[in-house]
């Protein structure tokens, strides 16, 4: 069983971590009580394991894992101070621009999707290619990683798993393809702004960069990644994308008979969530200058959304992901509280002890880590987990920008090597057994999935060394 | 919650555009009404209702008294809205119906108005019936009838907001589209709403059993596959609407058709525009009856 394979994974390489840093404490870290570390060290542990054998649901597991969490910071004294039980809240706290960020995406991108203007703009784009296999394949990776950006991961994902079921159905193509197509693209995606993944805006936030950088840095990286995901498709399913001369007349003519104009079921609405949509991006980027958190600036889209679209309001706050929402409160207090302990100071001194205080070799071992981890745990614990670990490496000495632009960049990509490495994936596999009957096994999409992440991988560590090479970095502004 | 949540509705969105087949609406160029007079309570809003329609120019208007009706103010009213308007010549028939359709043919409207029931006040019926003039001119008359029902708060709803239920006699549609393109000004608002009747589905549930699995039609499904049919239409109305100015909302709703269609149109004053078979013995024909019976505001059958 996969889940199987990957659950074992998911439990070895944290306790992998641990021994580390239980065996060797790095050099100037404070000792902490290794079986205090262990005991909560251990409930982390079984936290990734219950979310990545999918034994209980991954909310459900992460409130647990909190839970036992708080119990054993309060009976062991984790948590100093007069009043030790603040000290979760506090954990909660800091990330609260994040929480708000989610709900405020939430009421947008539920209000903006369902005005049929991300379905209208992704039958235009199919319309563009006269039906050719190949330029399809580019077309529907470009608009899922441009939903992405807007959408997040999740909806996007959604929206072009079901255009894929559809032009497959209506051409008389093999959806499999273009499925994992969709399922990697959507990875890229994610690197595209501050908001368009989680993992990016979990760790945008505490490394304090600014909107716009992500622009300079990330967005080139987002591109540039989707390179390889065509090339390995392209290449794994050369036969698939390919048309008979005589046939393209005849799909050139399909594709030309659809009509989004049968999408648009409220014009005003679908002019209004455009309007809202870019209105936030735009707010997102100038969040900083008007001393304002992301926070508040999804919030106020998402106000909009429901004050200017129509939409009932009761209906609205229930697209919010309160699973999601209660997902990173448990993951928040969990990772607290190992944070509270040093176990994540000793794995960083263990990582910085072998990088030898040489960012390039730290860059070089954090990135693939972090994409190994995000590839069969859920990247967004990876994310919470590998940040604290990142600020100690930088406590240390080592350079700021490269290990956060990497581990943005791993958390993103390292989803592709598995079928479960990520929630595009999940959706896109998920809609194609539903609705097809058509199931991708685990070796069919590894081997494109592992083929593009190990390019991926390299792509990335590339670039950022190459980015510390011409000091093209821009300068971070420090966490917000 | 699944991950999957919403694949459904995306897909139907999806299929909608890629199976729509193209729909062209007929050019109306609506130039000559019929307006029938009786002399009862609902002449006002008849004639109010008309003159909001003529009000853009370039419409005759005959007026056929009936009831003792006084023809000579409504002209008058007429033409300060815009219209060129005359007294029609008392027409051969016994019956009022009778003369109205001679009237048709004699004056060639494209469209009738006149109130409902005809030639009694209403609450002589209340909402019990259409009286005997509605129900044959439904059956006889080829020409587009704009009836009316309940007094409006204002007439200029005939021009700014319209409901157009697609569930009726669903091969004339496009009619109904067209008619609502032609009367609507710039600014008006269109609601066109799909019903996936479940009183049809109850009808071929129980006609045929287990033959018909009811886990594959629950509601998500039938409305996906009420999209799917009026695909074609949808589009032409909103290419139509972002060309005039015009906002248009369509909704795909299950439910009994008539019950949907009374609780929309009560939301607020509006002009319910549908086609209808004019053939008493299609069964579309008795469900336009029950909905003009049960109207509270104007109607137009087209």
């Amino acid at each position: 069983m996969p889940q199987v394979r990957t659950g074992w994974l998911a439990a070895l390489l944290p306790l992998a971590l641990m021994s580390m840093g239980a065996a060797a404490p790095a050099e100037g870290a404070e000792p902490a009580n290794p079986w205090v570390m262990a005991a909560v060290g251990l409930v982390m542990v079984g936290t990734f394991v219950l979310i990545a054998f999918e034994l209980l649901d991954k909310t459900a597991a992460a409130l647990l894992g909190g839970l036992l969490a708080v119990v054993l910071g309060l009976s062991l004294h984790v948590y100093g101070g007069p009043h030790p039980y603040e000290t979760v809240h506090h954990f909660i706290e800091h990330d609260m621009s994040v929480l708000g960020v989610i709900i405020g995406t939430s009421i947008l991108v539920a209000i903006a999707g369902d005005s049929g203007l991300f379905h209208f703009v992704a039958v235009r784009l199919v319309k563009l290619t006269a039906g050719h296999p190949v330029k399809l394949l580019v077309a529907i990776m470009a608009a899922t990683v441009g939903f992405v950006t807007f959408l997040t991961i999740a909806p996007a994902a959604l929206i072009m798993a079901s255009l894929v079921l559809v032009i497959s159905k209506a051409l008389d193509d093999d959806p499999v393809p273009y499925m994992i197509a969709v399922a990697i693209a959507a990875n890229s995606g994610g690197l595209m702004t501050f908001a368009s993944g989680i993992p990016t805006l979990m760790i945008g936030t505490s490394a304090g960069i600014p909107y716009v950088q992500f622009l300079q840095v990330s967005l080139p990286l987002a591109l540039l990644s989707t390179l390889p995901a065509f090339l390995v498709v392209r290449l794994v399913y050369r036969k698939q994308l390919s048309a008979a001369p005589e046939r393209l007349a005849e799909r050139k003519a399909k594709v030309e008979g659809f009509d989004e104009w049968a999408l648009v079921e409220d014009r005003r609405l679908f002019n209004r969530s455009a309007l809202i949509l870019l209105a936030t991006i735009v707010g997102f980027a100038t969040a900083q200058t008007l001393g304002v958190g992301l926070d508040f600036i999804a919030l106020s889209g998402g106000t909009a959304a429901i004050l200017f679209s129509g939409f009932d309001v009761e209906r609205a706050i229930k697209k919010v992901k309160w699973p999601v929402i209660m997902f990173f409160v448990g993951l928040f207090v969990l990772i607290g509280t190992v944070k509270q302990t040093g176990l994540l100071g000793l794995i960083a001194g263990q990582i910085y002890a072998v990088s030898g205080n040489d960012v390039v070799i730290a860059v070089v071992l954090l990135v693939p880590l972090a994409a190994l981890l995000s590839g069969v745990v859920d990247n967004i614990p990876v994310a919470a987990t590998m940040i604290p670990l990142v600020k100690e490496m930088i406590a240390k000495g080592l350079m700021a920008e490269p290990l956060w632009w990497g581990l943005i960049a791993a958390c993103n990509l390292g989803g592709n090597p598995t079928p479960v490495g990520s929630i595009s994936a999940v959706i896109a596999l998920s809609a194609l057994q539903k609705e097809r009957g058509i199931k991708i096994g685990w070796g069919a999409y590894m081997k494109v999935g592992m083929s593009v992440t190990a390019l991926q991988v390299v792509l990335t560590i590339g670039y950022i060394l190459g980015l510390l090479e011409f000091g093209l970095f821009p300068e971070l502004g420090g966490p917000q | 919650m699944s991950d999957i949540d919403g694949l459904s509705a995306s897909l139907g969105a999806f299929e909608a555009a890629l199976n729509a087949k193209k729909v062209d609406l007929p050019a109306l160029g609506l130039s000559r009404i019929l307006l029938a007079l009786d002399g009862s309570e609902q002449d006002p809003t008849t004639v109010a209702m008309v003159c909001a329609v003529v009000a853009r120019g370039g419409v005759e208007v005959g007026v056929l008294p009936e009831g003792g009706a006084d023809p000579d103010p409504v002209v008058q009213a007429l033409e300060a809205a815009g219209a060129t308007a005359h007294t029609l010549p008392r027409p051969e028939g016994h019956e009022p119906f009778q003369r109205i359709l001679a009237a048709c043919e004699h004056f060639g409207p494209q469209l009738v108005a006149l109130p409902c029931p005809f030639l009694r006040n209403l609450e002589a019926y209340g909402h019990q019936s259409v009286g005997g003039t509605l129900d044959v001119l439904m059956a006889r008359c080829e020409r587009a009838l704009l009836v009316t029902r309940d007094p409006l708060p204002s007439a200029e709803v005939v021009t700014q907001d319209f409901l157009i239920p697609v569930v009726f006699d669903t091969a004339r549609n496009p009619d109904a589209v067209a008619w609502t393109l032609e009367l609507a000004r710039p600014g008006a608002s269109i609601r066109l709403v799909e019903v996936a009747d479940t009183a049809l589905l109850d009808s071929a549930a129980h006609l045929l059993g287990e033959y018909l699995d009811a886990h594959a039609l629950d509601a998500e499904t039938l409305e996906r596959l009420e999209a799917r049919q009026h695909a074609g239409l949808v589009a032409s109305l909103q290419k139509a609407a972002a060309e005039r100015d015009l906002s248009c909302v369509v909704r795909v709703q299950t439910g009994d058709a008539n019950q949907v269609v009374s609780d929309l149109a009560a939301e607020r004053p509006t002009l319910v525009v549908t086609s209808c078979p004019r053939d008493p013995r299609h069964p579309e024909f008795g469900r336009v009856h029950a909905a003009l019976r049960e109207a509270r505001g104007p109607m137009l059958i087209v």
